[in-house]
């Protein structure tokens, strides 16, 4: 039995995902595509269906992603709605969308000249792969850094690909952290307190780190936003809405006690983030089998665990998650 | 909102856009109803001018035949008004040559067209036409003299030599020529 056909079976022996009786029209089904993961939840109105959020662990050891695009295949099949009526919202590991923060340049005035310059902020980082990437950037204010995401172009083209074969109107494909941003829940609109030096530090620390010491000056509240993933932790910090810096490093299963020090260790580098006093955490690490899991330690006061954006699955039974594995 | 959308997505219209577009639109209401008053006032003082205009009246059109007909009437009511408005006797006057040029008329040919070069400027409505003359002269000088003379006449416009030859059969071997002269009014 191939991988791939392992992986199908995995995501058949999830529950279907469900609709609420009698409500028919438009539902829109939010998937977490990463290497060793699917998790999906439905919603309908912009609310969660009772029951309808599932987490399965794919077979996936390669990590190649399309493995990743059939089980999607075989949850959209499986589907109790029909294939027409759903819109999907994919969400991207960050195994398969890598980012930077770009400066700003007069480049990004023009479309074409901004392309280039965004190719090459990331060639710059990830290597000459990232010349056959597409890329999107968000479209932040004049002077602004940008954040600039890329994805390999064929991981693209056959998600959509895969939309149009099954009917499904794809209406998103972003990153796992600006879905987590996106769904956040809105922080009130409050001024900080004003951080003596804050900018003076900024300057120092380099020019990723650069914006939110800007914001701190200007007594712009800023909150920061930490995702977790199956291995991989990525921090931002958050401006106007806007990200205006990213941290991502390498986890393990005690994410819960390595955030703290990853927050800390990055406070060290740029110190005027000790101002931000509210961290949101999105974990969207596989529920852990009931039978293995411990109970994990608790997050200091600062950082808050915010709800999933695919929702809460139960957590996979022994058996089952031995079966998928 | 940072927004990292693979699938580009247009704009929605929502907030402030939807805000500034219905301000814009409200805006615009009152120069299209002006607009709309302006049409109707327009549309009833053309009706009324319509109204006011004397109906034209219409020729019933007519056979091939008659039509090709009533052409050739035409044309010659115009030649015969053309003959009649020749200027004949000052013409003929200008042609007499002075006391000093021994020149003898021979045949004069009012019916030349008038030349249809661009050189001819004169408008349709001044007359104007060609004069073939036909003379004799005793010598080469006085061809030439009469030719110079009548080019002298504010009458005509242009006049050349067309052909000159001496005559055999005479005994004073004199001169036969044909001039062409361009005359207008």
């Amino acid at each position: 039995m191939s991988r791939i056909e392992s992986i199908i079976r995995t995501v058949m022996r999830m529950p279907r995902v469900a609709a609420l009786p009698g409500l028919g029209g438009a539902h829109t089904l939010r998937v977490y595509l990463a290497p060793q993961q699917l998790a999906s939840v439905m919603l309908h109105g912009g609310r969660e269906l009772h029951g309808s959020a599932h987490s399965a662990e794919l077979d996936n050891p390669g990590g190649h992603w399309q493995g990743a695009i059939e089980a999607l295949r075989a949850l959209i099949l499986q589907s109790r709605v029909a294939a027409a009526d759903i819109t999907l919202e994919i969400s991207l590991a960050s195994r398969w969308c890598q980012m930077v923060l770009a400066p700003w340049s007069d480049a990004l005035l023009s479309p074409a000249d901004a392309a280039r310059f965004l190719q090459t902020q990331l060639a710059a980082l990830y290597g000459d792969q990232a010349r056959s990437w597409q890329i999107v950037a968000d479209d932040t204010p004049y002077g602004s850094p940008r954040t600039v995401c890329g994805a390999d172009t064929l991981l693209i083209e056959a998600l959509k690909a895969l939309a149009a074969d099954q009917g499904c109107r794809c209406q998103i494909i972003e990153p796992a952290l600006a879905t987590a941003l996106r769904t956040l829940p809105r922080q009130p609109k409050t001024r900080a307190a004003f951080v003596p030096g804050a900018a003076d530090a900024a300057g120092a620390s380099g020019a990723p780190l650069q914006a939110p010491a800007r914001a701190a000056a200007r007594g712009l509240a800023a909150h920061a936003l930490a995702v977790v993933e199956s291995g991989r932790i990525t921090m931002a910090t958050i401006q106007s809405g806007h990200i205006t810096a990213i941290q991502s490093q390498p986890c393990g299963l005690t994410w819960q006690l390595e955030l703290p020090q990853a927050w800390q260790r990055w406070t060290l580098r740029a110190p005027e983030l000790a101002a931000i006093e509210s961290i949101a955490v999105i974990d969207l690490c596989p529920p852990r089998s009931t039978a293995l899991a411990l109970a994990p330690p608790p997050l200091p006061p600062r950082f808050h665990l915010q709800a999933n954006p695919f929702g809460a699955p139960q957590a996979p039974t022994k058996t089952a998650a031995g079966e998928a594995a | 909102m940072t927004q990292l959308n693979f699938i580009p997505r247009p704009v929605p219209l929502t907030g402030w856009r939807l805000a500034l577009l219905a301000i814009g639109l409200l805006a615009l209401v009152p120069a299209a109803l002006s607009w709309i008053a302006r049409a109707q006032a327009v549309s009833h003082l053309e009706a009324q001018l319509t109204q006011t205009q004397p109906h034209r009246l219409t020729r019933p059109a007519l056979a091939p035949a008659q039509q090709k007909e009533l052409d050739q009437q035409v044309k010659a009511v115009a030649d015969a008004v053309r003959q009649l408005n020749l200027p004949i006797a000052r013409l003929i006057k200008t042609l007499q040559a002075p006391r000093d040029i021994h020149v003898a008329l021979l045949a004069l040919d009012l019916n030349s067209q008038p030349s249809q070069d661009g050189s001819d400027n004169t408008s349709p409505t001044t007359p104007a036409g060609a004069l073939k003359i036909a003379a004799e002269a005793e010598n080469a000088q006085d061809m030439i003299n009469y030719l110079a003379f009548l080019n002298q006449q504010p009458i005509f416009r242009s006049v050349y030599l067309v052909k000159h030859e001496t005559s055999a059969d005479a005994a004073d071997h004199p001169y036969h020529f044909q001039l062409e002269a361009q005359w207008r009014q």
